[in-house]
């Protein structure tokens, strides 16, 4: 008898719901670096998840046409979540916000100078 | 030869993981210096285990390195349980402090792996790990003179100074600067005047080409933390200065401050440094960041 009222009560209460999942796009983190002044500037580059070469030579992925550049400036290594840079024993030098660097994590906002060419990078959710 | 110095962990006293930091970090303290073939550990925070990783990725058979700690408060050991090449047989790791405190901190590193802390017993640890005595008056560490200076920090820790082929890097966190002012009266009167520190410290760290030092507050903050053992940022630079040190890098971020603070420190911190007659470069240590000095 209790049963039987139990169930009639979970029958009075109780409504199926169909539960739908939410269509979700993943955020991505999208990388862009700017090239402030020199030859070229202004103008910006996404970053996808590779690497990228930098500098005046011809084999490279973003050429700069500048004698501040060594043929191959520098290595931008850009994985999922974060970009990392790593100067390639270039003649004048990568600086980050000011800093004389070998390699660093990039950070939004940061400012790189190589040589004299001075670029931005930003990161973002898409 | 040159240096390579890399930050794995600038954040003193608790990590401090999230977005607000992200940009100089949330790891405890951890340096790494790379001096030819050669590895050398500056303390061993939560920073550590991420070095751990990396050095197990860059396929180094056996690892071989030199650890020293400033002393052993958890923001400085923190990461050792969790230090990969530790558990591999074929490593060494050498520890070196003074006179016994190798020792010491190598009772330490075991004792913050009893069951009670940690699951893993520092008896899994199949790596070679000797205790090592540095002396008083330097001591040639595979090819790198090392020295050390005791510093003001309660409980006490050490500086040390790596100099090898006229390059020179200083590692001196957890010190409080601000308690050897010799001219506190003047400087706490105007705080334009040069904060003058005593000579055994500024002639420890004379001509560095990098200082990596403790500069954790603002001088507001500090009113609340004399006694606490860290410095305020400006008499780190005013070290700097007196010392003719060529790159300061400002070290051990209070968990307290987001980047947004440790950058408005780093700006206060170069205009000090711009007003001295001298050419000094300041930055706020970032985990990621790896300087060549040569």
């Amino acid at each position: 008898m209790n049963n039987e009222k139990d169930e009639d009560t979970w029958t009075d209460t109780t409504r199926l719901t169909t539960i739908v999942q939410p269509v979700t796009q993943r955020a991505q983190t999208v990388f862009v670096l700017e090239q402030l002044t020199g030859p070229g500037a202004p103008r910006s580059f996404q970053l996808d998840s590779q690497n990228y070469i930098i500098g005046r030579g011809e084999n490279v992925d973003i050429q700069v046409n500048s004698p501040d550049l060594s043929r191959k400036h520098i290595e931008l290594n850009c994985r999922s979540e974060e970009c990392h840079i790593q100067d390639l024993e270039s003649r004048n030098g990568c600086y980050l916000n000011g800093v004389k660097i070998h390699a660093a994590t990039l950070r939004n906002g940061d400012t790189l100078q190589l040589g004299k060419i001075l670029f931005s990078f930003h990161e973002g959710l898409q | 030869m040159s240096f390579y110095v890399r930050f794995w962990g600038t954040r003193g006293s608790i990590p401090t993981p999230g977005q607000p930091t992200r940009k100089y970090g949330g790891n405890t303290s951890c340096v790494e210096i790379r001096i030819g073939d050669q590895l050398f550990v500056c303390d061993g925070g939560t920073g550590l285990r991420e070095l751990g990783e990396d050095l197990n990725q860059r396929g180094i058979h056996p690892i071989v390195g030199h650890m020293f700690f400033s002393h052993t408060h958890w923001d400085h050991i923190q990461g050792f349980p969790f230090f990969a090449p530790a558990y591999q047989a074929e490593n060494r790791f050498h520890i070196w402090g003074t006179k016994g405190e190798g020792e010491r901190i190598h009772r330490l590193l075991s004792g913050q792996m009893r069951t009670e802390y940690f699951p893993v017993s520092f008896g899994e640890l199949s790596a070679s790990i000797q205790s090592e005595t540095l002396s008083p008056d330097g001591t040639d560490v595979a090819g790198v003179f090392v020295q050390f200076i005791e510093q003001c920090h309660p409980g006490g820790s050490l500086a040390f100074s790596f100099e090898k082929d006229g390059k020179k890097v200083i590692y001196a966190t957890d010190h409080e600067l601000d308690e050897r002012i010799t001219n506190p009266e003047e400087s706490s009167a105007d705080p334009e005047v040069l904060r003058e520190l005593p000579d055994d410290f500024v002639n420890f760290c004379r001509g560095a080409d990098l200082l990596i030092a403790d500069a954790q507050y603002s001088d507001s903050e500090y009113e609340q933390k004399k006694g606490w053992g860290h410095s305020r940022a400006l008499t780190t630079v005013d070290l700097a200065i007196q010392a003719e040190v060529k790159t300061l890098a400002l070290f051990h971020h209070d968990p307290m401050q987001s980047d947004r603070l440790v950058d408005l420190k780093v700006d206060q911190c170069r205009r000090r440094a711009e007003k001295s007659n001298q050419k000094l470069t300041v930055f706020g240590a970032r985990e990621g960041i790896e300087l060549l000095i040569g």
